[in-house]
């Protein structure tokens, strides 16, 4: 590894040595200045930098880094680096990139065959547990979403005075879903040739979870529904036209605007 | 020569810190890992109330210096300087096997000293007497010392000190009171120190260490002179790998 570090180091050798000089006036400094001696290097030492102390962090430095030690062919450094970056892979919004990540270094080392060396055998080996972590780590959050899923079906209906959120709740859940590519979501839009009837439905769909939604106009008015079913376990639906009581505008569009969006995200 | 130093705010540091890590990520990644675990340590404490961060701030800043370096300068330019007497044998052995060493393996008590800087819990009591004491045996052309924060915290070592012509490993030298009370009991506080002390030494696979107990007259500069010697003495005397203790009691 050390001379791996060396390799690298050769295009900056020349401006070594300043960095040395800076180091040894710091610590000739120490000696001469005592406790003092800090203050020719730092300014505002009491005040608010702690305060504002962030360590957030994005991931490109990383990739980039990655990427340039799978290059080189440098599969310690490549794996040193996802670890370093560990913290952020541990994030719920990177455990795709993490898959990624892991599985580009398995492949490359896979590729090795019989040419691979012990200590990239054991690289393999590490990477390879980590993929398999950062799987099962997607699989929980799925089934978790199932979960949540589940959760508003049960409520959605039932608390009439706030349909409308649990509504929203519902559509963005399947929203994210189809985005995430774990749903899937059809639509169709029927017109009579007279522009006396319009209507738009959609079916999306996870597994046994089915929700259908739609709109339609006609001469008269017009309505909208909703339908949610679990296999054949669970069954519930929203279905008003203008004349009914619980019809409301605000869920006409609602539901409108989602036939969009998951239309678009599709 | 005295160089002209750069010279920064404190909101600067972690800035710079981050360059580091970016430098560090292409050079040696193990390096960046540690990096992100001060930046996440000092992250926890940022809402604490805490009156003196300057033992903090000059654990970062030197530790910027000492990364810093490590990263530009490949084991053997470190040689090439060392024979071009562009730096002394502590140095030496600070640059290419101490720290590299501190790198390379996890430090158990890295966090937890972080937030003893923090806390304020070091005190850096022995502070004015090492860096005497350094600059002591530096004056001089039959030795050479230095003093880090990483020697003292996570190696139970406030001195690393190396004899001229010796070419030997520097010595780890870590001060101390008195072991005994004035009744001639022994403190039990000293043997518990000194199994501390031998734990982190063997932790860290140092082989030469020494600890000096000493009462509060080694700070007159006559003692301070007969100490230096004696440490250096010690260094030159002693064998490739030793441990042992002498007391300066004048």
């Amino acid at each position: 590894m050390k001379n791996n570090r060396n390799i690298y180091n050769q295009s900056t050798s020349q401006i070594d040595g300043k960095s040395l000089e800076e180091s040894q006036q710091l610590q000739s400094d120490k000696q001469t200045y005592g406790s003092e001696y800090i203050h020719l290097y730092v300014d505002d030492i009491e005040g608010d930098w702690l305060e504002n102390w962030d360590w957030e962090d994005d991931l490109t430095d990383y990739i980039d880094a990655f990427n340039h030690h799978c290059k080189k062919r440098n599969y310690q450094f490549a794996i040193d680096t996802l670890n370093a970056c560990d913290e952020q892979l541990k994030h719920p919004e990177n455990y795709q990139k993490s898959v990624e990540l892991y599985r580009q270094l398995v492949q490359l080392l896979e590729i090795k065959s019989i040419n691979i060396s012990i200590i990239e055998q054991e690289i393999l080996l590490k990477a390879k547990e980590r993929l398999a972590l950062a799987n099962s780590l997607i699989e929980q959050v799925n089934q978790q979403d199932e979960n949540v899923k589940e959760k508003i079906i049960m409520n959605i209906i039932e608390p009439e005075e706030n349909r409308i959120g649990y509504i929203k709740k519902l559509l963005d859940k399947v929203h994210n879903g189809v985005v995430r590519k774990t749903w899937k979501f059809e639509c169709c839009v029927y017109e009579d040739e007279t522009d006396t009837f319009y209507s738009k439905v959609g079916k999306a769909n996870s597994g046994e979870f089915v929700v259908k939604l739609g709109i339609w106009d006609d001469v008269f008015g017009g309505g909208y529904h909703l339908n949610i079913e679990n296999g054949c376990e669970e069954k519930e639906e929203v279905d008003e036209r203008t004349e009914s009581p619980k019809f409301s505008v605000d869920e006409y569009k609602l539901i409108q605007e989602y036939l969009r969006k998951l239309d678009g995200a599709k | 020569m005295t160089l002209d130093r750069t010279r920064l705010h404190a909101n600067e540091i972690k800035p710079r810190l981050k360059e580091l890590r970016k430098k560090a990520l292409s050079i040696e990644p193990n390096l960046a890992t540690r990096i992100n675990k001060i930046g996440t340590t000092v992250f926890k404490y940022k809402n604490e109330l805490i009156d003196k961060k300057q033992f903090l701030i000059e654990f970062l800043n030197e530790f910027y210096y000492d990364i810093q370096t490590y990263l530009s300068l490949p084991k053997e330019k470190i040689q090439e300087f060392y024979q071009q007497k562009n730096i002394s044998l502590t140095e030496y052995y600070w640059y290419s096997l101490v720290l590299s060493n501190w790198l390379t393996k996890e430090d158990p008590k890295f966090s937890y000293w972080i937030e003893k800087l923090l806390l304020e819990e070091y005190k850096g009591n022995d502070q004015n007497l090492i860096l005497a004491l350094t600059q002591k045996i530096n004056t001089r052309t039959d030795g050479s010392a230095s003093h880090r924060y990483i020697l003292d915290l996570s190696m139970a070592t406030d001195l690393l000190v190396s004899h001229v012509p010796s070419q030997l490993q520097p010595v780890f030298v870590q001060l101390t009171g008195i072991p005994t009370f004035r009744d001639g009991q022994l403190n039990p506080d000293f043997i518990k120190k000194q199994q501390r002390w031998d734990s982190t030494l063997s932790y860290w696979c140092i082989k030469r260490a020494l600890l000096v107990a000493h009462n509060s007259e080694v700070n007159r500069p006559d003692n301070l002179l007969i100490l230096t010697d004696a440490i250096l003495k010690e260094s030159s005397a002693r064998p490739a790998e030793f441990r042992a203790s002498i007391v300066f009691h004048k």
